[in-house]
This record gives C-alpha cells, sequence and structure tokens, in this order.
C-alpha cells in the first residue's frame, strides 16, 4: 500500500515536472522569437509570427505556468508577482497601439484603448492562474 | 467606506441593452458612414463587453451556489465580440491557412472566456463587499437579495 502511493508520488512529480520543464522551454523560445521580431524591421517571418501571436496570449500561458509551478499554496502567493516577468512582451503591442489612436483620434482614444488593453491583460493572467491551479489538480499534485 | 454597489445594476444592464441598440442599428444600417461614436462604441465593445457584462451579471447574480446557473447568461452577448472574431479569424484562415486561423481563433476565444470570467468574480465581489442589508433565508445559507 505504502509502495503504492509513493509510486503515485513519484509519477506526480514527474508529471509536474515534464510538465513546467517543457512550458519554461516553450516560454524561452517564445522570449527569443519576440526579442528577435521587436523592433526590427528584418526579422524573420517566422519570428513576427510567433511575436503576434505571443503578444495575444503569453501573458495567459506564462501565468498558467507560474501557477502549476507554485500552487495555491498561501506561503507563495508573494511569488505570483512573477506572473508580471514577461508583460513586456503584450505591452509591447499595446503601446503601438495606443500610440496610433492617440495619434489620429486623441489622446482621451488612446488612454482608453490603453485601459481596456491593460484589463484584457490582467484577465488573462487571472485566467491563466486559475486554468494553472486546476491542472496541477487534474495531475493530482495537490492531494 | 463601504459603497453600495448592487444599486449599479440596473443602470449597467440599460447600458449594455443600449450597446446591443447600437449594434443592431450597425447591422440593419444602410448608411455607408454611420455615425463616428456608434462606430467606436462598437469596437470598444468589441474589446471590453464581455468583461462589463460578466461584471453586471455577476453584480445581479452574486456569489451564491444556488443561483451559480444564472450565470449562464454572462454568454448573452458573446455573439457581439464574436462576430468581429470570426470573420478576422476567417480572414486570416483564407490567407494564412486555416490551421492558423483556427488557432487565432482559440486564442481570441480564449480571450473572451478570461475577460467573462473576470468580470463575473469582480461583479460577485462588489455583491458581496456592499453594505445593503439582506435577508437571510429560512435555510440561512444564501442571501435571498437585495431589499427594495
Amino acid at each position: 500500500m505504502a509502495d503504492k502511493s509513493e509510486r503515485d508520488g513519484r509519477k506526480i512529480k514527474r508529471a509536474m515536472r515534464n510538465w513546467s520543464i517543457g512550458l519554461l522551454l516553450l516560454h524561452l523560445f517564445f522570449v527569443i522569437a519576440c526579442n528577435m521580431s521587436q523592433g526590427r524591421l528584418h526579422a524573420p517571418v517566422w519570428a513576427g509570427a510567433v511575436a503576434v501571436f505571443c503578444s495575444l496570449m503569453i501573458q495567459f500561458t506564462w501565468s498558467m505556468t507560474v501557477a502549476l509551478m507554485l500552487g495555491p499554496n498561501r506561503r507563495y502567493r508573494r511569488r505570483y508577482g512573477l506572473t508580471l516577468l514577461l508583460i513586456y512582451i503584450p505591452m509591447w503591442l499595446v503601446r503601438l497601439m495606443v500610440l496610433i489612436v492617440a495619434h489620429f483620434f486623441g489622446l482621451w482614444q488612446g488612454l482608453l484603448v490603453l485601459f481596456v488593453c491593460l484589463l484584457v491583460l490582467a484577465a488573462e493572467t487571472i485566467g491563466g492562474i486559475f486554468v494553472g491551479l486546476g491542472l496541477r489538480q487534474c495531475l493530482g499534485a495537490d492531494d | 467606506m463601504k459603497t453600495n454597489f448592487r444599486q449599479w445594476g440596473k443602470p449597467l444592464l440599460w447600458l449594455h441593452l443600449f450597446v446591443c441598440c447600437i449594434w443592431l442599428y450597425l447591422f440593419r444600417t444602410h448608411n455607408p458612414n454611420p455615425p463616428g461614436w456608434t462606430v467606436h462604441i462598437a469596437v470598444w465593445s468589441i474589446l471590453a463587453i464581455q468583461f462589463t457584462w460578466g461584471f453586471t451579471i455577476g453584480l445581479l447574480v452574486g456569489p451564491s451556489r444556488a443561483r451559480r446557473e444564472m450565470l449562464k447568461w454572462s454568454l448573452l452577448t458573446a455573439f457581439l465580440p464574436l462576430w468581429f472574431v470570426f470573420w478576422l479569424s476567417f480572414g486570416l484562415s483564407l490567407y494564412i491557412g486555416p490551421f492558423i486561423g483556427m488557432l487565432y481563433f482559440l486564442t481570441f476565444v480564449m480571450i473572451l472566456t478570461c475577460e467573462t470570467v473576470c468580470g463575473i468574480l469582480l461583479g460577485a465581489r462588489a455583491y458581496a463587499m456592499s453594505d445593503q442589508e439582506t435577508p437571510m433565508k429560512p435555510s440561512g445559507d444564501t442571501p435571498a437579495g437585495p431589499v427594495e
């Protein structure tokens, strides 16, 4: 009986480690692709495509990764500040959009767009944290 | 100082009805140049209406488990952003390929889901934070709603 629970625990630990390493490597790739393309005119097309895609959803996937690694423990709640580590990637696109809108429609419209974009990013972060915690529970790490 | 957020419910409902009327006007009008402010509201609602509508529903329904089924109403306005997202993804799938189009569609749906969930959470939190006295049901588990 003890052997079985020990085996289960090892299996869960291995699954958690695999998920965490996979997601961290994926985000490393995202960061490299974004740094290759953002603000450069002659970047590879694939890097530009990844950068646009990342700008839309990296906040979600990164929050999911952080929540998967940290879990719901109150002790680690301060470390959830790490979810904002990659915020500069979507903020690049947001800044561009705000500048364009502010230039053509005025400062107030630009500020409104900035506010709405920040709201969407915050929603993505919270949604990602919930999904990460749910995934952790599915893997059986919190049992 | 506590604020009574629950009194925002009705104005928010009217506001969303107004936004839906504007969308209906933009769908039905034959005017090639509709008023600029209607276009602004439509664009704004593509981005944020799921959040504000989720907030409204969360505020009206509250955190009670007994009424959790009613939170489905938060999907009522999903067709507004989804209409735009569908055509955007359709255009992308025509030009870049169906796989990429589908990927973008899923990403936008994920963003809309996050907005809805966060709106509901904030709305339910605002409901719970309101200082309005609410009578308890005989079972004592959930508040019956605001006193008129």
